[in-house]
């Protein structure tokens, strides 16, 4: 398996400019031209800081693989990832969005043929936002919807950091109120008097302030909620979303949800799609089982539950409280992301979108298919998975 | 080759109607016995009933439908694997009770990408879906502006973009008003596109597909679906074809009288009485079955009516440039009078429609009960007996206000193989299956002779998909993938794709390079079933 320094295609000095389909948030926005010399990416056009900041540090990626924080050759790491893996009692593999749904869906089977719990970004989130929506009933926005309504509600505190251009700059009309996710104590006891006192507008994070009457009577609104947010007290959400669906403050809005980790929507599908459940999913040998809270990633790893943590994708996007527990466990990780604790062992892989092509699903649920950008030797997931599978059928 | 011998054979296709008879099966397909000596594997049938394969026309059982439907489960796991499992999980369920050919009912163009792989997970099934485009705000702008030679253009393009088999319409023009907070049309009402109106969608469309010849006429879903009093309605769509080709679904679900305080009351007598005129008409049942169901449709004005009955959690999509789809958890109960007349009514059509080869056994999974139930529906159908306790022990509507308790008749088992292998398959245009004749793909299932029909059905003792064994004695046999997806590719004119793409641009949000399949499309393989005018 070749495991040498990416290679991008334009020559040091040649200066390219290729039309790109980010892969760095949910978005997937494919409206960009980016500029490229050698191995180095340059301007951004239209401008993203999320997206500019993540091809400039494209080119400080892993490359080879390391077993124990040293380069191996790819056969010793694999070995030993074998090891590893045969002797795991509870493995669990877990799925993030910077894989194509391809990938996603021969990680699920490949959890299934090692017995493995599988886990998705999605079941810690996601999976209760839209469990809160469903429950109130709201009708679920597109990104059609998002980018033509008259104003935005945004669940979340950083929207123009995680979401850049979620808000296009051409949109001057548009009134986006954005509450952050530390709600104020005082909100928990009773939500919707708080919401009536109109106390929460001074949580604006503004970028155009209105009071709350001008949103009344705007029939052509959507609520976009991060899913890190519902994570901060679901009770209290769901008494907000309650409330504005039951009174006149916003009637006939949409909901959308905001995916963090690109495709973690697509991790999600993959979950539904081959075992019909949409998070946290133990196979063994007779049966698939299901528990959002047992066989959760974070849940699992703290109560020492699992022996083995499989992790795909870019771990960049887990909480600082889950990385620190994985230090605990041994852990492989597949990916070219520098991970803040040291796995066991680690190989790289193409990123779907940059040297990897594949489809992935967009935060309102659109098919999309990302193409590569540059060319490199990094194996992609699945033939690592198989090379896996292959070395334990020897 | 294998010889299938002394089989009683049910082959309503070629009028065989149990008679004793071997079967040679070369290769896929069944063949005539060989001129001269050959040494077939024989397959020793005496005693056993021989049948073409079941074929599915309306099912639920792929997409991203059912994936955001799955997050309304979190945490019920069992209701989940019942009503929505994997498409592999759905995929050996239909094996196992003799279906070899499914078709799922709904696929919008957008995610078409997500039915697609679905089926590729679904091993040994022949599957293919229907395109929905009844609200793609393309599709409209040109009905609106009356240019019948772009329609057909249109259709083709929605079609080779998604993967799609047929041409789905769904209360059209109803998802269009829903999203700008509208309610559902009345079938003359004027849209607020020009003179658009459902009734010229309708006549519009059929009228295309039919001079296109797809190979299944458009599959329609009427409006009013659920409403007391919705037979009328119903009744006049059906007027609207004005005799032409197309496919009603899940008709259970129109055939309601109204009691005068808003309950339902069955209108199947008059219902089959209209539908009976009309022979290029082809129907689905939607039975429905006591126990948990899960509303997932299309058609968003009548789940969103439905829920604003029952309550609780759903889901409720729309998308880029089409209607949406929503999902809405529900439980059909013995003692309430609603249901019990909704599954009296089921029964009531399917035995008092004369052709069975026209009126197909479906429950619109998971609509009105699981496909799984199908054994069962066939033994009420084949014995009044078994009926009639039903009807004893569930809400005495059924009973009072149904017209079940009267009809005698008891459907044969050429009847049930019509019903759900020939008719079906005639209706979808798939020349190859359905029947037992020579040149027919070898799909057939076995069963024991039983009395106790509801065992016999649920439980073949062979099924072989395309001259392999792939199920025996209940248990899937490893093979080869057999797995074909169905698709049409009728001839268009492609000039317009340009015209048609600058339009689609300017709906949704991002490239239309990526629309439907996108360049995925190249790389999926299709089985095309051929368009009459492409034959011609």
């Amino acid at each position: 398996m070749p495991s040498s320094l990416a290679t991008l295609d334009v020559p040091q000095n040649l200066v390219a400019r290729l039309k790109f389909t980010c892969p760095f948030c949910s978005l997937f926005c494919d409206d960009l031209e980016v500029s490229l010399a050698g191995i180095k990416f340059g301007e951004l056009t239209p401008s993203c800081s999320l997206a500019l900041s993540s091809l400039k540090s494209t080119p400080c990626l892993k490359n080879k693989n390391e077993v124990h924080g040293i380069r191996k050759p790819f056969e010793l790491a694999r070995d030993e990832a074998c090891r590893l893996l045969e002797d795991a009692k509870n493995p669990l593999v877990y799925l993030t969005g910077e894989i194509s749904c391809e990938e996603q869906r021969q990680a699920v089977v490949f959890g299934r043929y090692w017995n493995a719990v599988v886990d998705t970004p999605g079941s810690a989130g996601g999976c209760s936002l839209f469990q809160a929506i469903n429950r109130i009933g709201w009708q679920s926005a597109n990104l059609s919807d998002a980018s033509k309504a008259e104003t935005l509600l945004a669940f979340t505190p950083d929207i123009l950091a995680k979401f850049p251009r979620l808000i296009h700059p051409e949109r001057q009309n548009k009134q986006i109120f954005v509450i952050p996710e530390d709600l104020p104590e005082e909100s928990k006891g009773d939500f919707p008097a708080y919401f009536h006192e109109k106390r929460w507008q001074k949580h604006q994070r503004k970028v155009s302030v209105q009071s709350l009457f001008s949103m009344s009577g705007r029939s052509n609104g959507v609520y976009i909620m991060d899913h890190e947010f519902i994570r901060q007290g679901e009770d209290a959400i769901q008494e907000l979303f309650s409330l504005m669906d039951s009174s006149d403050v916003a009637p006939g809005w949409k909901g959308m949800a905001l995916f963090q980790g690109s495709n973690a929507q697509g991790a999600v599908d993959a979950l539904q799609s081959i075992s019909g459940y949409p998070a946290c999913v133990r196979f063994s040998k007779s049966a698939a089982e299901f528990s959002v809270r047992d066989y959760a990633l974070e849940n699992m790893v703290k109560n020492s539950e699992c022996d083995l943590v499989l992790f795909m994708g870019y771990p960049s996007d887990l909480p600082g409280s889950v990385l620190r527990q994985l230090i605990k466990i041994k852990t492989i990780l597949f990916s070219s992301e520098k991970p803040a604790w040291e796995p066991d062992i680690q190989f790289p892989i193409k990123r779907v979108g940059m040297d990897g092509a594949g489809m992935v699903i967009r935060t309102d649920g659109m098919p999309l298919h990302l193409p590569e950008l540059f060319t490199s030797d990094r194996p992609a997931l699945q033939a690592l998975m198989k090379s896996l599978k292959r070395k334990r059928g020897a | 080759m294998i010889l299938i011998r002394n089989a009683r054979v049910y082959d309503p296709a070629s009028a065989i109607d149990g008679e004793i008879q071997d079967i040679w099966v070369n290769g896929e397909f069944i063949c005539s016995p060989p001129a001269s000596d050959c040494n077939p594997e024989v397959i020793d049938a005496r005693g056993y009933i021989l049948a073409p394969a079941g074929v599915e026309i309306h099912t639920h059982v792929a997409g991203a439908a059912l994936n955001s439907s799955r997050n309304l489960f979190l945490g019920k796991p069992d209701a989940m694997a019942a009503l929505l499992p994997s498409a592999r999980e759905s995929a050996m369920q239909y094996l196992r009770l003799g279906y070899t050919t499914v078709f799922d009912a709904a696929m919008p163009p957008s995610l078409a990408y997500q039915t697609h792989i679905d089926f590729k997970d679904m091993p040994c099934l022949d599957t293919g879906s229907y395109t929905l485009m009844g609200d793609h705000q393309v599709l409209l702008d040109t009905l609106a502006r009356d240019d019948k030679n772009r329609v057909k253009d249109v259709i083709a393009w929605l079609l080779e973009a998604s993967g799609g088999y047929a041409v789905k319409l769904v209360n059209p023009g109803s998802g269009y008003l829903w999203r700008r907070g509208r309610k559902p049309p009345e079938l003359d009402e004027p849209l607020g596109l020009g003179k658009l109106t459902q009734r010229k969608i309708i006549q519009d469309v059929v009228e295309a597909v039919n001079e296109m010849g797809l190979p299944h006429g458009v599959h329609l879903h009427a409006g009013m679906l659920g409403r007391p009093g919705s037979w009328k309605s119903f009744c006049d769509t059906v007027d609207a074809l004005e005799g032409q080709r197309a496919h009603l679904c899940h008709i259970q679900f129109y055939c309601y009288g109204d009691d005068g305080q808003g309950g339902l009351t069955s209108a199947a007598e008059e219902v089959v009485e209209r539908i009976s005129r009309y022979s290029n008409l082809t129907f689905d049942v939607g039975q429905v079955l006591f126990g948990s169901a899960l509303a997932i449709s299309a058609d968003l004005g009548a789940l969103g009516y439905l829920r604003s009955l029952i309550g609780g959690p759903w889901i409720s999509r729309s998308f880029e440039a089409e209607g949406g789809t929503t999902s809405l958890p529900l439980a059909y109960l013995q003692k309430d009078p609603a249901a019990a007349v909704q599954w009296a009514v089921g029964l009531e059509l399917m035995l008092r429609f004369p052709d069975p080869g026209r009126i197909f056994l479906t429950t619109d999974h998971p609509n009105g009960g699981l496909f799984t139930s199908y054994p069962q529906v066939i033994s009420w159908l084949m014995n009044k007996a078994e009926r009639d306790e039903v009807l004893e022990r569930i809400h005495p509507s059924a009973q009072k206000l149904t017209g079940l308790a009267g009809i005698n008749r008891e459907l044969t088992i050429s009847e049930i193989v019509a019903m759900t292998s020939s008719g079906p398959a005639r209706s979808l245009g798939l020349q190859d299956r359905g029947k037992l004749s020579p040149g027919s793909r070898a799909d057939i299932r076995c069963y024991r002779e039983q009395t106790n029909k509801t065992a016999m059905f649920m439980n073949p003792c062979w099924v072989m998909k395309s001259g392999r064994m792939v199920v025996r004695e209940g248990r899937i046999k490893s093979s080869p993938d057999l797995r074909q997806t169905l698709a049409v590719c009728p001839e268009w004119d492609r000039d317009r794709k340009g015209s048609i793409l600058e339009q689609l641009s300017e709906l949704i949000s991002f490239s239309v390079e990526q629309y439907g399949l996108g360049p995925q499309r190249a790389e999926m393989a299709f089985k095309e079933v051929t368009c009459a005018s492409r034959e011609s």
